[in-house]
């Protein structure tokens, strides 16, 4: 099923609204505008409580192209930086990033490699660095495929379809409706 | 059904005796005739003139205070909508017919939709409006009436509005038209017009009567009321069988 921001949001609105009592009465029951305000924050949320759910967590992977130069290149927005530990990176030119790659979570240890003949990928910032097998830091380039938990692009008009799994749309939704009751 | 201007005045006229005529016969001819000259209908004491200037006072009475009570169902026989007000637009005294507002104002509406707004406080109206990162991509309906100008978050809107032309009316007399009030208000006007025809000490009794009435029915009306009870003397009825 496809799910637009228009439809997560309504259903979002109806289940702040209308449960647990009058609706005419509910305080929350004109606040679409405040929906589409906490919009990203939750699916981002709901992604990320998925990616902790192993069935779930590789269909949230999404391929990004990362130009590297001087073994830095620009992590995409989409990205969820929280998630990169389950990332993995591949190059269709140089079977060493694949094959030898780790993501480094820390950045002093990116420097210092305990194993030098591994390939290490890390993040700073808005940056994505990567160095080769037996290569210094600073000296790669070309292009890197990132394979890691993002949010979807999200359709400039409300009522296009967003590209998120059935599972993903109901966490939003549920997570949404959580925030306007103020529960978020 | 609606409730021709005509039958307003003879039923009132026939209280004053102001029904041109000498015989039984000559008086129901007068009685019947429409549309209503001065050879029908018309008095030393009021003439017809008089008579369509006091019963379109009445009918004003009558529309002003259901129009001022918010969702009165008796609205719709008044109901009309403004021009195009923009954004932090006047609203203005007349609808887009340029007849007077009266009453309180009805549903504000998106001019090209129809969809209804809600009220905002200004604030959020503001945020949306100015949306200067083009954040948001829903189509919000909002409004904030402030003073006598309306900040909203669409193009244009038009309010929904009662109106009364006293002017107006008198050429849909003049014309042998209907009142604008629906018929449960009959009774109440017939009542009204009777109790306005006062000379002196003559008629100062049935008027007294006929203006406790109306009085007491306009109050019930100001509460939400829709149905009345019957005016003092049944001339009149609230589906009337004249017209």
């Amino acid at each position: 099923m496809a799910y637009s921001q228009h439809q997560i949001i309504d259903r979002a609105l109806r289940i702040a609204t209308m449960t647990g009592g009058d609706p005419n009465l509910s305080s929350v029951i004109d606040n679409t505008v405040v929906l589409e305000d906490h919009f990203y924050t939750a699916l981002r949320n709901a992604i990320i409580a998925g990616a902790n759910v192993p069935t779930e967590v590789n269909g949230l992977k999404r391929d990004h192209t990362i130009s590297v130069s001087n073994g830095v290149g620009t992590l995409p927005d989409s990205v969820v930086d929280e998630c990169l530990d389950s990332s993995s990176i591949y190059s269709s030119t140089d079977s060493n990033v694949q094959q030898f790659s780790s993501f480094q979570p820390r950045y002093a240890d990116y420097l210092r490699p305990v194993h030098g003949q591994l390939a290490y990928y890390a993040v700073q910032g808005q940056s994505f660095l990567y160095r080769g097998p037996n290569e210094e830091a600073g000296v790669f380039d070309g292009d890197i495929h990132l394979v890691a938990v993002s949010t979807p692009a999200i359709p400039a008009t409300i009522t296009d379809a967003i590209t998120i799994s059935t599972a993903t749309a109901e966490r939003t939704i549920q997570l949404l409706a959580s925030i306007l009751r103020g529960n978020g | 059904m609606s409730v021709p201007y005509h039958t307003i005045i003879r039923q009132a006229a026939v209280r004053i005796s102001s029904i041109v005529g000498t015989t039984a016969a000559a008086l129901d001819s007068a009685y019947l005739t429409s549309p209503l000259t001065s050879t029908q209908v018309s008095s030393t004491d009021f003439t017809l003139s008089m008579q369509k200037d006091a019963v379109v006072n009445v009918v004003g009475r009558i529309i002003r205070t259901y129009a001022s009570v918010p969702n009165h169902p008796f609205r719709a026989y008044n109901i009309s909508q403004t021009a195009n007000i923009a954004h932090k637009g006047v609203i203005p005294s007349t609808n887009s017919a340029s007849v007077p507002i009266v009453g309180v104002y009805g549903a504000v509406r998106d001019a090209s939709t129809g969809q209804e707004l809600t009220e905002q406080p200004i604030q959020i109206i503001n945020t949306i409006v100015d949306d200067t990162d083009s954040f948001l991509k829903g189509e919000y309906y909002y409004f904030k009436q402030v003073s006598d100008r309306l900040w909203h978050t669409r193009t244009n809107v038009v309010m929904d509005v009662c109106t009364f032309s006293a002017s107006n009316e008198l050429t849909t007399i003049a014309n042998n038209g209907n009142a604008p009030i629906p018929d449960a208000c009959i009774d109440i006007a017939v009542a009204g017009l009777i109790a306005q025809y006062v000379i002196d000490d003559e008629y100062t009794a049935q008027a007294n009567m006929y203006g406790n009435y109306f009085e007491n029915c306009l109050s019930q009306m100001a509460s939400g009321a829709v149905a009345f009870t019957p005016a003092p003397s049944l001339i009149s009825s609230q589906t009337p069988v004249i017209s």
